[in-house]
């Protein structure tokens, strides 16, 4: 195959180069959003924001627990029932199933600002029999002291704090067994 | 009925981190040239387009319409399509649609990448729900660093084994002139040096971000004797989609690319990937998931992949070649980089690959590219018309 048109020699590069400012020219664009969040995971984040708990739906054709809500499963499509029908708080405790300890910077998509790293994000199975993923708290950085199956709990902002976001949960932390 | 199908054309520029010598329509147009020198054919042979690439990488809107003019889509019929990881194997699957329907008898599909223009990683950060999920996501890296985990884990894969895949791919880059990232690794020790991203995830073990065009020409089976290139013949494809939601949350899922290959396999009559197929172009953004997906995909049993990958199984002189081309671990201009699997497949059928053409006689090659929140792609091209 022979594309001819692709070759700059590299000497030609690096004398465009020179005149990089007539090349590549540097914008910075702020771009403001508003999202809707919709009758179910707004309603999902409102009591999140309320209570501090995680509110769910079971789906009622696959009976899998959905969350956050929606308004019909991904999965078997069935459409599921606007709150308060068949909807109910998660205990916020569950197990560690999986865990990923970041050790590069990263942006946080909120803000665009670096997180300081390293931080773990843990996967939890919760006691209800569904899965969720938030941070592993600053005392549970130890990698060598996590196994799968360790008890874990939600630490929930105070009410004062929490504006309706998945962030109103702090972190989830590690507890002894038996102890929550 | 459908169509036959055939590519017979492939064109792709020589990927690099950056190219600021070139706009981003200069650099499609590269590829287009490339693609047409080796049809050998005119632009007016080409009757529609389909181009493609990343949403919000470069951000700039309607993206087809600034590479229309490069390419020689003036006044032609053509549309986008962009769908994230994926968009360079749908941009294949679009122009394939398009002839076996009989709506075009020859089509261009045009994919680029040109990352370094805007912020990959704000971009991909995109992928996820911006009131669920959004705040937790850790791009490709992070999900990448859970699949080597969960693989170690479920298989008991030592952690070399990612190394060992780079050690393979390096190889196969060094002897594709088209490829990005060519290193020179020794040894299984030196490769092991490259710093964690998220353990067991190293530097090497995941794709970079390249700039590059790649472009292919399909014709209907009536056009093919008038063509220049022996065709490579379009067998078959497929896309899957997942559940998208949970895309940081769930459990490690690999459905949607058994999903696609059990398809594709049991509409062709494969029952034994391996030994019918010749060659595989694995979108596989990190080398663990090649390790996974090969399994996923049926071409060995579950834990199989890393037992063959120390015998050297993979290589693009042995008895299953996976990536000759390098794979997207060494190059990744993403718009570009699903359609680079189904050009460098198609090469390889067709015996042009040079330095990484496989040892064996190719009859069957399988492409595929994965992405998004959850998409696969799988192509089935043949060498042969049946």
């Amino acid at each position: 195959m022979d594309s001819g048109s692709a070759s700059l020699s590299p000497k030609g590069v690096k004398a465009m180069m020179d005149e990089a400012e007539l090349l590549a020219q540097e914008r910075i664009l702020e771009v403001r959003f508003h999202w809707s969040a919709g009758p179910y995971l707004g309603r999902f984040l409102g009591m999140l924001k309320e209570e501090g708990r995680l509110w769910v739906v079971r789906c009622p054709g696959c009976k899998r627990i959905l969350l956050p809500p929606r308004i019909v499963c991904g999965i078997c499509y069935s459409e599921t029932p606007p709150f308060p029908k068949g909807w109910f708080p998660l205990s916020g405790r569950g197990r560690l199933l999986d865990w990923e300890r970041v050790m590069y910077p990263q942006m946080d998509p909120e803000t665009g600002t670096i997180r300081p790293e390293p931080y773990i994000h843990g996967t939890f199975a919760l006691d209800e029999g569904v899965l969720f993923t938030h941070y592993l708290g600053p005392e549970d950085l130890d990698e060598s002291t996590l196994r799968e199956g360790l008890r874990v709990e939600a630490v929930v902002k105070p009410k004062e704090e929490r504006v309706g976001k998945p962030t109103d949960i702090r972190y989830f932390k590690l507890v002894e067994e038996g102890d929550d | 009925m459908a169509r036959r199908t055939a590519i017979v054309g492939v064109g792709q520029t020589y990927h690099k981190a950056r190219r600021p010598d070139v706009n981003i329509g200069e650099l499609c147009a590269e590829a287009a040239k490339a693609c047409l020198e080796d049809a050998d054919l005119m632009i007016r042979d080409v009757d529609a387009f389909v181009l493609g690439n990343m949403e919000l990488f470069e951000g700039r809107y309607c993206q087809d319409m600034w590479q229309a003019d490069f390419v020689g889509a003036f006044g032609k019929p053509g549309i986008r399509v962009t769908t994230g990881g994926t968009t360079g194997a749908t941009l294949a699957c679009v122009a394939f649609e398009y002839v076996a329907s009989g709506v075009y008898d020859t089509v261009m599909a045009l994919g680029f990448e040109k990352q370094s223009e805007g912020d990959t990683r704000a971009g991909l950060k995109t992928v996820s729900d911006p009131l669920w999920i959004r705040w937790l996501t850790t791009g490709a890296i992070g999900y990448f660093s859970r699949q080597a985990r969960y693989y170690m884990r479920e298989t008991g894969a030592p952690e070399h084994m990612g190394s060992l895949v780079r050690m393979r791919l390096a190889e196969h880059a060094k002897r594709n002139p088209h490829a990005h990232l060519r290193l020179e690794i020794k040894n299984i020790e030196e490769a092991m040096k490259a710093p964690y991203l998220i353990p067991p995830l190293r530097q090497t073990d995941m794709c970079p971000t390249s700039e590059g065009a790649c472009a292919i020409v399909v014709t209907c089976e009536e056009r093919v004797p008038k063509m220049a290139r022996r065709p490579v013949w379009v067998k078959d494809w497929v896309t899957v989609h997942k559940e998208a939601m949970y895309i940081r949350g769930g459990k490690h899922s690999v459905e949607d690319l058994t999903m696609a290959a059990s398809r594709l396999f049991r509409r062709n009559g494969i029952t034994k990937p391996r030994e019918q197929i010749s060659v595989a172009e694995i979108y596989a953004p990190s080398t663990w998931a090649e390790l996974e997906w090969l399994e996923a995909y049926g071409f060995c049993e579950k834990g199989q992949a890393w037992r063959l990958e120390e015998e050297g199984h993979f290589y693009w002189n042995r008895e299953f070649p996976v990536n000759p081309s390098g794979g997207v671990v060494c190059t990744n201009p993403i718009g570009a980089t699903g359609l680079i699997r189904v050009a460098e497949c198609a090469l390889q059928l067709r015996g042009d690959a040079g330095e990484h053409q496989i040892w064996r006689e190719p009859t069957l090659g399988f492409a595929t590219a994965w992405g998004g929140s959850g998409w696969t792609v799988a192509v089935l091209l043949s060498a042969q018309k049946e």
